[in-house]
């Protein structure tokens, strides 16, 4: 499942020659990396597919876990022997889908910025002006992304 | 990705490659031999950085392994960083009082010097501990980050 999060960070540059190789070309600075709002998604894991550098959005392929920590009935959150570790069922799998869905959509980008307190994306007026001119390859992640 | 790369113009050669381990220099704490990392809320902790210089035409691969637990379920995820982007985040590390392995790795063209690096991050509303198991108090904490890429010729 595809879902498109705001990002957050500094772009340094986009490299319109590396974008066409890995369908992301953004570089961005160490010590403020360009990356998604820090919202909790729940129980998913995410790859990134690319980076759209004029809506300051990040596109990712998103995976319901496979195992989950589930909390025994009145048991304490903060001790470790009171969680059981298990794998999933089909239906909370999806459930984690549509949570994840829900969460980001049903919110407009200004509100989500708002709701994690997340500064907007730095980006030099250059990184955009080549991003329009030379937007990334996809295709070229696509591959590696249909792996898993 | 190599249709971008190899060419009737070109060839593929290695370029760099290199790792880097995570060694915990706090002493462990607790007991059962486990090292406790106390991660804030809405915080990450960098657990190892590797930093290399790639060739212009680079392709690189980097993966990230790591081996914890969490104090409790649903709270610590795994991220990895290439070339200043976060390109990966795991699902959540499990609350059990043992280790378990993950693994987060990724492509990116990169060019220049660039850092890889493997980050926990905590998205609960309050602390929690993110535990690695050693032998003794002397062991390094399983956690590294490796990576390698190609070039054009």
């Amino acid at each position: 499942m595809r879902l498109k999060v705001p990002v957050t960070g500094k772009v340094l540059e986009y490299d319109p020659v590396a974008s066409q190789v890995d369908g992301i070309g953004v570089v961005g600075d160490p010590d403020d990396p360009v990356k998604t709002i820090n919202i909790n998604l729940g129980n998913i894991s995410w790859r990134l597919v690319t980076i759209d550098l004029e809506n300051d959005l990040a596109e990712i392929e998103v995976k319901p876990s496979e195992n989950i920590s589930v909390l025994k009935d009145g048991g304490d959150p903060d001790n470790p022997n009171d969680w059981i570790y298990r794998a999933s069922t089909k239906k909370e799998r999806q459930s984690f889908l549509d949570y994840a869905k829900n969460l980001i959509e049903s919110h407009t980008v200004d509100e989500l910025y708002t709701m994690t307190k997340a500064k907007r994306l730095v980006k030099p007026a250059k990184a955009v002006e080549d991003y329009k001119k030379k937007p990334p390859n996809v295709a070229a992640r696509e591959q590696f992304l249909a792996q898993g | 990705m190599g249709k971008n790369l190899a060419g009737p113009a070109g060839a593929l050669a290695e370029d760099v490659e290199g790792d880097t381990l995570y060694v915990n220099t706090t002493d462990a704490s607790g007991t059962y031999r486990r090292r406790t990392i106390n991660v804030a809320d809405d915080t990450e902790v960098t657990l190892v950085t590797l930093n290399l210089v790639f060739d212009a035409t680079s392709l690189a691969f980097a993966a990230g392994f790591v081996s914890a637990s969490s104090q409790a379920g649903n709270n610590h995820v795994f991220r990895l960083y290439m070339g200043g982007v976060l390109m990966q985040t795991s699902g959540f590390l499990p609350a059990v009082d043992h280790s378990l392995n993950f693994v987060v790795r990724d492509f990116k063209a990169l060019a220049g010097a660039q850092a890889c690096i493997l980050k926990a991050y905590n998205s609960d509303v309050d602390y929690a501990f993110l535990y690695f198991y050693g032998g003794d108090a002397t062991s390094q904490c399983p956690a590294a980050i490796a990576c390698g890429s190609v070039k054009l010729v």
